[in-house]
């Protein structure tokens, strides 16, 4: 039995995925590479997930659903092979604990370990979460809006200053680090460290890294694996060059279809299994089990 | 791989590992501290239900990772892995941690042309050095974290690949705090308490590039400078087998003050200088450097130069053979032939 691991941090669209998936496969409304197995032991969460998804309500992160595991077994209409598919944390928030605190829940950790393929979520909406402030000062001194400090000085000497100004407000002092609000990519790699650190036997694997909320990347008319080497360049590198220990294909993947709420009236006048789309290497463009069925081979 | 016990949780103090030795770096009790966090108090949200509240500590696992290494970390890790050290030496404030969070920085942002992100086993140690550089801070300009005399050695890991052959290499950098460099100063022996100095392959003597730029501190800086070469030249600290560099950083500072061409002759005076007293058998070289981005520099200036001095294979250790060649005929004279000539 294949059990891949579904993984990513919180907001990262493995929720709305997961709930789209399984209408798909249920319904047979598009074609799919696999197709729904059996029942799991508990359905109330996916159930709930997938009465929004269908209502074409924000999937979000579901409060009080915290190290909720969601399972979902599928199979491979073409080998037969089957799969259980994980998704250990609803929330996420417990991937953020190896790269925060240097430990793992024990059942995270060890599903992790025996995953044999993992499917990594990251949204195309959320923003850059480590700009640095010479960035932004270099955008400033573009724009013009604000003088530098040679221009500050020079005014100062020239006794320029308006002496009857009011002061200037004392700059905030800074926020104290927080390792819980790292950046995505760097819990996302340390995450992806740990499943291969000792004791554990460094193994390859597959994985499949899904864009999520892909339509706000589309303007860019980049392909998913280009859209990550440009937006997340750490972790782009880091699968790259260890691709001894993770075999990967990037897909980009519209679970809802669109933008909500805007979009919610056109999406709820289509069949929900129309509404998702997929990108990516041999992906039809509604299957939203291409990634996982890839995972499987 | 160690259990959780009960008093481990996770410190924000900078440079405190309590997390890992239980020792607290202000010398309180962890449950005094107010920098200390329980697990418990840590990754509980406040939308937590209770299942997750009434969590017991035996479901964690340590996975290690992380925080920056030990000294004994470090012998540990270069042990196991063909890993680069590198000794940063200088005063306080001359830009070690600096250095070291924007060589990430530019790792991780896939800003260096030669070399690739690979990983890093100190991310969370990485990450807090770059903190105060960053929007998410609230600073409106960029700062690094100030270290004190009760900061423990670190060491910084940093695993890249150079994209030419691909290889990965293990980089590890010392973070000392400036204030054991002015102890040595005054004490010199106290060289020989800085392990990384002797274990190193790369020794890098920073000069602080906004003294240069004073007239009123220039001087005093070089002859500190100077002196903490010496110091380590007549402990033993620098050897055939190390590379040493003569780095000037915050190179955007010299170069936008009135002082700069003076403040820049110091300096290549300096360099000349460290050479003649460092001999033939060892070359100082020099490198200007400026971690933050300015009129005259990009972001980064010299960074990428300099980690490729770091990466570039060591000077070969003279090979000594550990058994005597014997002169007189005896039964092993035909194996010890053999062994000389392979050596």
């Amino acid at each position: 039995m294949i059990r891949p691991l579904l993984v990513g941090m919180p907001s990262s669209g493995k929720s709305t995925f997961i709930a789209a998936l399984r209408y798909c496969l249920v319904s047979g409304e598009v074609e799919t590479a696999l197709e729904f197995a059996k029942v799991s032991l508990s359905e109330t969460h996916l159930n709930k997930l997938e009465q929004k998804w269908i209502a074409c309500d924000e999937v979000d992160r579901t409060g009080g659903a915290t190290n909720t595991w969601v399972t979902l077994h599928v199979r491979d209409k073409v080998t037969g092979r089957e799969a259980e598919l994980l998704l250990p944390d609803l929330s996420g928030e417990a991937f953020r604990q190896p790269a925060a605190t240097g430990r793992c829940r024990r059942s995270l950790y060890e599903a992790a370990s025996a995953a044999n393929g993992i499917a990594l979520f990251t949204s195309a909406e959320r923003g850059q979460d480590d700009l640095m402030i010479t960035d932004v000062l270099e955008l400033y001194a573009e724009l013009g809006e604000i003088a530098t400090d040679t221009a500050n000085e020079a005014n100062a000497a020239k006794g320029a200053v308006d002496q009857a100004a009011p002061a200037e407000p004392e700059a905030p002092s800074p926020t104290k680090f927080d390792p819980e609000g790292m950046p995505e990519e760097t819990n996302v790699v340390e995450f992806l460290q740990v499943m291969n650190r000792k004791p554990l036997v460094p193994r390859q694997r597959r994985m499949a890294v899904i864009v999520s909320a892909w339509d706000v990347a589309e303007a860019s008319e980049l392909a998913p694996a280009a859209w990550l080497e440009v937006n997340r360049p750490m972790l782009a590198q880091f699968l790259s060059g260890n691709a001894h220990l993770w075999e990967v294909r990037v897909f980009g993947v519209s679970a809802q279809g669109g933008v909500l709420p805007r979009d919610r009236a056109a999406l709820r006048a289509m069949k929900p299994g129309e509404k998702a789309k997929v990108v990516g290497p041999s992906a039809l463009p509604h299957d939203l089990s291409a990634p996982i069925r890839w995972i499987m081979l | 791989m160690a259990e959780l016990q009960p008093t481990s949780g996770i410190c924000a103090q900078a440079g405190c590992d309590a997390a890992i030795t239980g020792v607290c770096i202000d010398k309180l009790s962890l449950a005094e501290c107010p920098n200390f966090k329980f697990p418990e108090a840590s990754s509980v949200s406040n939308e937590a239900p209770e299942a997750v509240k009434d969590a017991p500590a035996e479901d964690w696992i340590s996975v290690g990772g992380g925080a920056s290494l030990t000294s004994a970390q470090a012998d540990e890790f270069v042990r196991g892995n063909r890993a680069r050290l590198v000794a940063l030496i200088g005063g306080p404030e001359v830009g070690k941690t600096t250095l070291i969070a924007m060589l990430y920085e530019l790792a991780r942002r896939r800003t260096l042309k030669r070399f690739r992100f690979l990983g890093s086993e100190t991310l969370r140690a990485l990450e807090e050095r770059c903190h105060l550089s960053r929007t998410a801070s609230g600073n409106t300009k960029p700062d690094t974290p100030h270290s004190s005399r009760r900061t423990p050695l670190a060491f910084l890991h940093l695993r890249v690949a150079d994209q030419s052959s691909g290889l990965g290499i293990d980089l590890l950098m010392s973070d000392r705090t400036g204030e054991n460099f002015d102890d040595v100063l005054n004490e010199p022996e106290k060289v020989k308490e800085l392990p990384e100095l002797y274990r190193c392959e790369n020794l890098v003597l920073l000069v602080d590039g906004e003294l240069l730029a004073d007239p009123d501190r220039c001087n005093d800086h070089v002859s500190r400078v100077r002196r903490l070469f010496m110091v380590l030249q007549q402990y033993g600290a620098i050897a055939p087998d190390k590379t040493v560099q003569l780095i000037l950083t915050k190179t955007d500072l010299l170069t936008a003050s009135a002082f700069h061409e003076e403040g820049s002759r110091r300096f290549e005076d300096l360099g000349r200088e460290l050479n003649r007293r460092a001999g033939s058998s060892i070359e100082v070289t020099m490198l200007r450097t400026a971690a933050r981005p300015s009129q005259s520099t990009p972001s980064g200036f010299g960074l990428e130069e300099l980690l490729t001095m770091w990466l570039e294979p060591s000077a070969e250790a003279r090979f000594v053979s550990p058994i005597p060649i014997l002169a007189a005929a005896c039964p092993a004279d035909p194996l010890m032939l053999r062994f000389a000539e392979k050596t």
